[in-house]
């Protein structure tokens, strides 16, 4: 169908009163973006896709704590945030899989630069990450990106700092400089 | 480097001087390059979604069990309300849903289901079934079902049934020699039922379950089926697992979309293993003449809080003329083409063109992979439109324009697009604030037959209304911005009016009572700080009384209201485990045409049934619990 353009906020208020299909409208309006945002701090599709569900359904459960005074989509990437560095938590960081990497057959440059950054991704501590993933990967502003994270925006802009600080030093080794 | 530039570069901010210091700092240069090559990779390092991602994540929140059915109820047959032991009315919580089964939601009292009559110029005899239990089962042609869903308990709105259509496509069913008979495919999810000599298996509802679940056993007759345990298996995906109890019960006429159907009554009890304190209880009528349920009653019980969904059966067609029950298959055939592109905002775009299986689909792709779904401008636009909204009149008119402006990947709407017939020269956007509209050109290709149109929005209008105009100067169909759609609230049409007060185990209640323009009475009783309302269909004239819907009220005990005929004076409630209750019936001078009854159950007694008994003691009708126990 055409893309899903409803009232969201008439969408939230339905899916409060306990409409589901409204909160299956929500649900397939913000999968992609869940996702990709999962998928950026958790670096494995299945991981990401269990913390949308997740995601959707803590937001589900907690509709009624959605006082609207942020956009939605705001909302329940601070809900997957919170899901991600559990998961985080939990997990000893790491870098890429190994068979991710032996998979690639004489990668070219640009798959080695990528690569490189991946795993340093994976190595950032979990604020890094998150700073990174909401600047960074999604474009979120740092003030909206602090917002989502629960922190002042300055230690957003620190955070998000640090984080292409270390990953510009981890191309140190693959980039000898210039542009890409 | 100085610190002021290096924290510059980190932040990503371009002070003056920063270009200057560049050009004598080799430092500086390197680690700018190396920030570039990062920003550059960032936005593609969380990849692009899975498919089917969204259909995965949402379809706990838009199937309900694996029954899907229907039937209105009419007047003759047996529709008491189903008891719900549970609680905790408190108006407007919201709900929670576990693998399609809501968990939370309270309920209140409940006085009946909505019902809706069938449309008769829509009710066609479905192609008779050969085999009712477990001979040859019907050789369906292609069926179109409407179903209305109504949702009782804490935080539903009131009177608003939702209505769904579905589909059982001809493509999806396929005869296969290991002694499956017939798998189908329904509406826009995947419903997959298989047919054995030894009964109907359920193997897909959306995702595949884990191991097909004995629905039911051939030949039809009362027993109880072995505990099942099951789960859902998406795409390798950890789902929700469950256990599921199923029990046929007895036979039972029903009527559902304008004619009786012979069912069984089957209940069932699953429980997910994420929600082991809110089991799902309920019962199915399943006629075997159709091959499916007619009618689903489920409510997910809770401790502290309970829901209730009937599903009913409103329309049955198996007419094919129907331009509605067009099968829809979006695979492409040939590879995409792109129409237009651009940048607005920030955002790069394509609109993207391709032949399907069904017509022609084209989708937009905006920003950082997020891409719009895939429409084809010869299906129907009704069928894509979501259940609870009411369809723009001029929807159905032609069905040759679609437009949409997407939200992704930032607010507001920064694109409006569609395509439209071959005749329409320009497209006007016509806007919420009144002001000049927007008139954008359409886009033919030689590969297409019809013209699309995409052209970015003016900030801060919204699109409500897209005008197809030809060369000439003809309006050609206006389509309403889906924004614009209307709810089917139904209004209420009368005052609200006290009918009853009264004290139970010492705390006051007050009953309210209204009407609606569909038909339905709503009731809202109240007793201390707790309540609860519901809106359902009267008694019908062949009862003259219906069990009542329950919640638990104030003091922890279980509050009943219910609906009886005028002729019904009195009413006692057996109860299982208390002495009976007599209670005097009420409000018949309101004007409702009907009467009321409120009782308490104390904790720890069950309420069997209800009898009605005229002024001078006659026993006039004595109405069942017949809800199935919890924890069967």
């Amino acid at each position: 169908m055409v893309t899903e353009v409803t009232d969201e906020r008439g969408l939230v208020r339905r899916a409060a009163d306990g409409e589901e299909v409204a909160f299956a409208t929500l649900v397939r309006s913000h999968s992609d973006l869940v996702w990709r945002f999962a998928m950026g701090m958790l670096r494995d599709a299945g991981a990401a896709e269990e913390a949308a569900q997740d995601t959707f359904l803590k937001a589900h459960g907690a509709l009624d704590g959605f006082r609207g005074d942020s956009a939605f989509r705001s909302w329940l990437l601070s809900i997957c945030s919170r899901v991600c560095l559990d998961r985080l938590r939990q997990v000893r960081p790491s870098s890429l899989p190994l068979s991710a990497a032996s998979d690639l057959k004489a990668p070219p440059d640009r798959e080695d630069v990528r690569l490189t950054v991946e795993a340093e991704l994976n190595r950032l501590a979990p604020d890094q990450k998150q700073a990174f993933v909401l600047v960074s990967m999604l474009g979120y502003s740092r003030a909206e990106a602090a917002q989502i994270a629960g922190v002042p925006a300055s230690t957003m802009r620190s955070r998000v700092a640090s984080a292409r600080e270390r990953l510009a030093e981890a191309l140190a080794t693959t980039m000898l400089g210039g542009d890409s | 480097m100085t610190h002021i530039f290096r924290t510059a570069l980190l932040d990503g901010d371009a002070p003056e001087g920063l270009t200057e210091h560049l050009e004598t700092c080799a430092e500086c240069r390197l680690l700018d390059a190396r920030l570039r090559v990062v920003d550059k990779l960032a936005p593609s390092l969380a990849g692009l979604p899975p498919d089917g991602l969204a259909s995965r994540l949402a379809a706990p929140y838009s199937a309900l069990g694996t029954h899907l059915a229907p039937g209105p109820e009419s007047p003759g047959t047996d529709t008491e309300p189903l008891e719900l032991e549970v609680a905790a009315p408190r108006p407007r919580r919201r709900t929670a849903w576990v693998a399609g089964i809501s968990v939370a939601a309270t309920l209140a009292l409940i006085a009946g289901l909505v019902t809706r009559a069938p449309s008769p110029e829509h009710t066609v005899q479905i192609v008779p079934i050969q085999n009712p239990e477990g001979i040859e089962p019907m050789e369906m042609t292609l069926v179109y079902k409407q179903i209305e869903e109504t949702f009782d308990g804490e935080g539903n709105r009131v009177g608003d049934p939702v209505v769904t259509e579905e589909l059982a496509v001809p493509e999806g069913r396929r005869r296969v020699d290991d002694g499956v008979r017939r798998t189908t495919v329904r509406g826009g999810k995947r419903s997959v039922t298989l047919w054995k000599d030894d009964g109907i298996y359920l193997v897909e509802e959306t995702c595949p379950y884990k191991s097909p679940i004995l629905d039911i056993r051939f030949p039809i007759q009362p027993e109880r089926y072995p505990e099942q345990r099951g789960g859902w298996a998406c795409e390798g995906q950890k789902t929700t697992d469950f256990t599921t109890r199923r029990e046929v019960l007895h036979s039972e006429t029903v009527t559902a979309a304008g004619r009786a159907w012979k069912t069984w009554v089957v209940a069932e009890e699953t429980v997910f293993d994420s929600a082991p304190d809110r089991p799902a209880v309920g019962q199915s009528w399943f006629a075997p003449e159709l091959g499916d349920y007619v009618k689903v009653e489920f409510s997910v019980v809770g401790p502290d809080r309970s829901k209730r969904v009937s599903r009913t059966l409103t329309e049955l067609r198996s007419d094919t003329t129907d331009p509605r029950l067009e099968v829809f298959d979006d695979t492409p055939t040939k590879e995409e083409i792109a129409i237009s592109e651009g940048q607005a905002r920030g955002h790069r775009w394509e609109l993207l063109a391709y032949q399907s299986k069904s017509g022609e689909c084209y989708k937009l792709k905006i920003g950082r992979g997020w891409s719009s779904s895939c429409s084809s401008v010869d299906r129907h636009p009704g069928l894509h439109v979501t259940p609870s909204w009411e369809k723009n009149p001029d929807d159905r008119s032609e069905g040759r324009s679609e437009f949409g402006s997407p939200r992704a990947p930032m607010p507001p709407s920064i694109l409006v697009y569609g395509i439209t017939s071959r005749e329409t020269d320009t497209v006007q956007v016509r806007f919420a604030d009144g002001g000049a509209p927007l008139t954008v050109p359409t886009i033919a290709h030689r590969s297409f037959q019809h013209r699309f149109f995409v052209s970015e929005l003016p900030e801060g209008r919204d699109p409500v209304e897209a005008v197809a105009i030809s060369a000439d100067g003809r309006d050609l169909q206006t389509v309403t911005h889906p924004s614009q759609w209307k709810t089917t609230r139904a209004k209420r049409t009368g005052p609200v009016k006290t009918v009853g007060r009264g004290e139970l185990q010492g705390i006051g209640w007050e009953l309210l009572v209204y009407a609606q323009d569909d038909g339905a009475l709503c009731t809202s009783l109240r007793g201390g700080d707790s309540g609860g309302s519901s809106c359902g269909a009267r008694v019908p004239g062949e009862r003259l009384i219906w069990f009542p819907g329950g919640g638990t009220g104030p003091s922890g005990s279980t509050w009943h209201m219910g609906e009886a005929d005028l002729s019904v004076a009195k009413v006692v409630a057996d109860m299982d485990g208390s002495p009976d209750i007599t209670v005097t019936t009420f409000g018949g001078d309101a004007g409702f045409g009907i009467s009321f009854y409120v009782f308490a159950v104390p904790q720890g007694s069950k309420l069997r049934a209800v009898t009605g008994f005229a002024a001078d003691g006659t026993e006039l009708e004595r109405a069942n619990n017949r809800f199935p126990a919890r924890g069967r």
